[in-house]
């Protein structure tokens, strides 16, 4: 990436180097937003306020962590709002048996990871591409989990769910998931194939990565991460539902490309995607602040999008010249 | 897909075979249901279902056009809200149904420039931009009617949803009227030709001189102008927009537009493919209902057509390339 910044001389120099800096709009972005809205209400900077947005928006941290990776290799995961709902749902019937929370919890993450490998298996298997697939099992999974509950709703959870959705669990989770993740994107040589992948699938398999392993591996932690954000999700909301995580595949794909990271793969940072999903929960929580009506929460997240994505497009045909 | 110097029995089937196919797995279904289900093959279900089919498959002749050039256009469904929620608020608000008949198209026009704008100039992958789109207009439709329904139409609106001629559906006769306008214009025009030179191979349609920019200008208006239609029908035939209007409508139309043997990465596809798929689609679904299967096996049923179905389509294309 900074490789291009080397063979151009001049004086166009430091605007290439903004230019090629993932991270650095994003920041901006959201520094300036952290700015307006502390003046536009006496209510955001506060200490329960900044604690409320932190458990608000941990499920979506965690979820575009997942879809940073199956972006980064290539493909998309629209099936991560689904599996939540699904996983949830199977895990609450669980806990109307009285087993133990934990176990429940256990359960969870199982479906998620059950979910995850019938996605990797298709991505691999039938050759079609990632969207598609999981369009296609996004419906499954809602599908199953509408039937498996009958549509109704699993309420009236004992204290120790509640706790993992409450004070500051939420964010130590989420921070905790972003450190791994982090670590594991750039330390493990797991990290590499997944950036190798989504650069060039042929000359990674060329060079002897084991694509299809790579690409499961991707599925499945992104499937699991969703069901972890289903269990914040019954944390926060005491019930269970199985259309839970509903519209979270396209909050999660704004948050990674916000952050910078490339359509077409190959390019994205944690780090990114974590400012990413920061401005998105600020926009939410100000948003609500600033009392205009949740309706026009898309019309904003699509703006956003919209501007990361031409700025994404500007600094591509920029590198392109230059190079 | 150009014809050439082959015997032209083989040809037919080459083209044909796939759809036939696909009309056997009708027919064969038709069976089962009049088996099934004493209303199943009744004249009322057939016109009540085909009304029902009517704004899916106008939706889905403007994505057969954009999904042949190589886009998709995930926001069809939100324009298919948009427009007559606008139309009736317009009304409402005491413009001249005309006028605001009008406004309202060329809204839906505006959606579809802006995704032509963003994937011409901006390079932006038509996934993500109309995924974007989606859910901006979404959330506006629902930002202007405050989450409910529109009402306010004049009563000739909602009859002529409702009419018929000779006994069948207006709607019904508006949408083959689509269909056989946009069959030709495919396979008739030169700028149809083109649509197919562009998704086939991008490269090699702008070295031998196509505007590549102009004609997905061309498919991504086309389809936002034939969803815009589809909502005003759908809300004259409820008398009603709603801002829930269409929800699911992309991915029924991509599921059904793919199961006519359209490709998803472009190139290929055709029309009557189209219409047989939505057609196989709305029969099922209709049986479904007849049989009393919820919607929720409904919702499995069309994630797994669309899985079978694409993965079949890029075996076949695997083995061709072979």
């Amino acid at each position: 990436m900074m490789a291009g910044a080397d063979k151009v001389l001049g004086s166009n120099r430091l605007v290439l180097r903004f230019m090629t800096i993932p991270v650095l709009p994003i920041s901006v972005f959201v520094v300036a937003f952290i700015i307006f809205l502390s003046i536009a209400s006496p209510n955001f900077f506060t200490a329960s306020n900044i604690v409320a947005i932190t458990r608000q928006t941990a499920i979506l941290g965690i979820i575009s962590i997942g879809m940073t990776l199956s972006i980064v290799a290539g493909g998309m995961d629209l099936s991560v709002g689904a599996v939540m709902g699904l996983s949830i749902s199977i895990a609450g019937t669980f806990s109307s048996f009285g087993w133990p929370y934990f176990s429940v919890f256990l359960v969870t993450l199982l479906v998620g990871a059950a979910c995850g490998v019938l996605n990797g298996l298709f991505v691999n298997r039938l050759s079609i591409s990632p969207i598609i697939v999981t369009l296609g099992t996004m419906n499954v999974y809602r599908g199953i989990a509408f039937v498996y509950t009958g549509g109704y709703w699993v309420t009236g959870l004992p204290l120790p769910y509640l706790r993992i959705g409450s004070g500051l669990v939420p964010l130590v989770l989420w921070l905790a998931v972003l450190a791994l993740s982090f670590w594991a994107a750039r330390q493990t040589r797991f990290g590499r194939h997944v950036y190798a992948v989504g650069g060039s699938e042929n000359s990674s398999r060329l060079a002897g990565i084991n694509v299809a392993n790579v690409k499961m591996v991707v599925y499945l932690v992104s499937a699991v991460l969703a069901s972890v954000g289903g269990m914040i999700f019954i944390g926060r909301t005491g019930v269970i539902q199985p259309t839970a995580g509903t519209g979270y595949e396209m909050q999660a794909i704004a948050a990674t490309v916000i952050g910078g990271a490339s359509i077409l793969g190959g390019r994205g940072s944690m780090i990114g995607t974590f400012l990413g999903s920061v401005l998105l929960g600020l926009l939410l929580n100000g948003l609500v602040l600033l009392k205009v009506s949740a309706y026009w929460q898309g019309a904003f997240t699509g703006a956003i999008i919209v501007i990361a994505l031409l700025l994404d497009s500007a600094r591509t045909a920029y590198r392109e010249r230059s190079a | 897909m150009i014809p050439n110097a082959r015997p032209r029995s083989n040809r037919f089937l080459e083209s044909y075979g796939y759809l036939l196919s696909l009309l056997a797995i009708l027919l064969i279904w038709v069976v089962v249901m009049s088996i099934l289900s004493r209303d199943f093959l009744t004249v009322r279900n057939i016109a009540t279902s085909a009304r029902g089919m009517t704004e899916n498959c106008i939706v889905a002749v403007g994505m057969t056009l954009v999904m042949i050039s190589g886009g998709i256009d995930l926001s069809v469904g939100a324009v298919m809200a948009l427009v007559p929620c606008v139309v009736g608020l317009l009304y409402g608000a005491g413009w001249p149904f005309a006028v605001a008949l009008l406004a309202g198209l060329l809204l839906g026009l505006l959606v579809g420039a802006f995704n032509a704008l963003a994937v011409v100039r901006a390079r932006i992958q038509p996934i993500i931009i109309t995924l974007a789109t989606m859910t901006a207009v979404r959330s506006v439709v629902y930002g202007i009617t405050l989450g409910k329904s529109v009402s306010s139409f004049p009563a000739y609106f909602g009859r002529l949803g409702m009419s018929t001629i000779y006994g069948v559906p207006l709607s019904v006769v508006i949408t083959l009227a689509f269909v056989l306008l946009g069959s030709l214009f495919l396979r008739r025009t030169i700028v149809g030709r083109f649509i197919y030179a562009v998704g086939g191979n991008e490269k090699a349609a702008v070295a031998s001189g196509v505007n590549a920019g102009a004609v997905k200008w061309v498919v991504y208006l086309t389809c936002a102008l034939l969803a815009s239609i589809a909502g005003i029908l759908f809300a004259s035939r409820l008398a009603n927009a709603t801002p829930d209007a269409g929800i699911s409508t992309p991915l029924d139309v991509i599921s059904a537009v793919l199961l006519g043997g359209t490709s998803i990465v472009g190139g290929q596809g055709r029309i009557l493919g189209t219409v047989m798929g939505v057609i196989l689609m709305g029969s099922m679904i209709n049986g479904f209902d007849l049989v009393g299967i919820s919607s929720y096996w409904q919702t499995i049923f069309i994630g797994c057509v669309l899985i079978l179905v694409v993965g079949f389509d890029s075996r076949r294309q695997a083995r061709a390339a072979q």
